[in-house]
């Protein structure tokens, strides 16, 4: 019997943040791909009953991790800013959800929903690989088309597209439009101090 | 009127939180009330010798354009009311609000997601090793760009959250 857990442990953990497909594991380790979820599952609950044990293996952008265990974000963020661990801007994140429920788009339609110019923010995206240009749109201009990358995915801890919110499960609450709530003041002005 | 226009993400976004008052399906706001607090609004801030941004001016020709013709009597019905620019304001306003929510969630959703840390790939290196030549001067070049691109942004915000 190959210790299977140890050896997945050992590529995850050399994989780093780029972690590693089924398919990859599966031909490294010579398994075939369900007795390697299996292998994976048992390795997943090693780890949750460890408490000892700091480390989880995280499936996104259908790729396996190896993370820390949510826990420790707090004693962690005031080591480490690696760019999946920070937030992003109010108006990159709404470009970033226009963009990913929209997919392909040009920058135009992005300013026509928001009302305002988007460039900085798809420029900043860019820059962070969560959106990629996915060829030219066939009108006067030839604009740019953009769409999510596989990062994308991973820095929303999700494995398809299908897995965001959904659009019509939202009912547009009024309150949440008002900016002005005493809580909400309080919570801006304690962002301001940081 | 205790707000400052860097806490709105445009002139929609502006539009968005005066209608909310009035705690009414979007579609059933006093259109030209709303129109006048918004042009009051942008008087303040301009009469206090404010920087306001040219999306904010646009909109507001846009709202006195919606203002004028509802005020004006009709001689007839010359469009059909899907096609009236306050209409699509309307409609504008809607797609917004919907995004606005769903980034907020989506921040919310990645906020889990960043509560996991790794490390990088760690790059192992083997005398038996063959180099594949399958990189040219153009993906020399977009690395570099890519690397300097990030680290301008994270210059830009002082290694801070990324905060607009």
């Amino acid at each position: 019997m190959r210790p299977y857990l140890a050896e997945i442990e050992a590529l995850l953990f050399v994989a780093g943040e780029e972690g590693l497909s089924l398919r990859q594991m599966a031909e490294l380790l010579d398994l075939p791909p369900s007795a390697l979820i299996q292998q994976l599952e048992a390795l997943q609950v090693k780890h949750r009953e460890d408490v000892q044990s700091s480390l989880a293996v995280l499936e996104t952008g259908q790729r396996y991790r190896l993370a820390t265990k949510e826990g420790h974000a707090d004693l962690l963020r005031q080591y480490s800013r690696s760019p999946i661990n920070q937030s992003l801007s109010r108006a990159s994140l709404e470009v970033l959800s226009i963009i990913a429920y929209k997919q392909p788009i040009t920058r135009i339609e992005v300013d026509h929903i928001r009302g305002v110019n988007s460039s900085g923010a798809i420029s900043k995206l860019l820059a962070f690989d969560l959106i990629e240009e996915a060829g030219k749109k066939e009108v006067v201009g030839r604009p740019n088309l953009y769409r999510t990358t596989a990062y994308f995915l991973d820095y929303m801890g999700i494995n398809h597209l299908e897995e965001l919110v959904d659009i019509s499960d939202l009912t547009v609450k009024e309150e949440s439009v008002n900016l002005f709530d005493k809580e909400e003041l309080g919570d801006r002005e304690e962002q301001h101090e940081n | 009127m205790d707000i400052k226009l860097n806490d709105f993400e445009g002139p929609l976004d502006l539009l968005l939180h005066l209608v909310s008052k009035y705690e009414v399906d979007i579609y059933d706001v006093p259109l030209v009330e709303v129109i006048e607090q918004y042009l009051a609004y942008l008087k303040t801030l301009q009469s206090m010798r404010l920087e306001i941004a040219g999306d904010y001016m646009v909109m507001a020709s846009q709202l006195m354009l919606i203002k004028s013709r509802k005020l004006l009597p009709k001689l007839v019905e010359e469009k059909p009311v899907e096609e009236s620019p306050e209409y699509e304001l309307l409609n504008q306003l809607e797609e917004y609000s919907r995004f606005k929510l769903l980034s907020q969630e989506m921040g919310q959703q990645h906020d889990q997601r960043a509560r996991h840390f790794s490390k990088p790939k760690q790059e192992l290196v083997y005398d038996d090793s063959i180099l594949v030549q399958d990189k040219t001067v153009v993906d020399l070049y977009l690395a570099f760009a890519k690397i300097m691109a990030r680290k301008q942004e994270e210059f830009k915000y002082n290694h801070a959250t990324i905060e607009a």
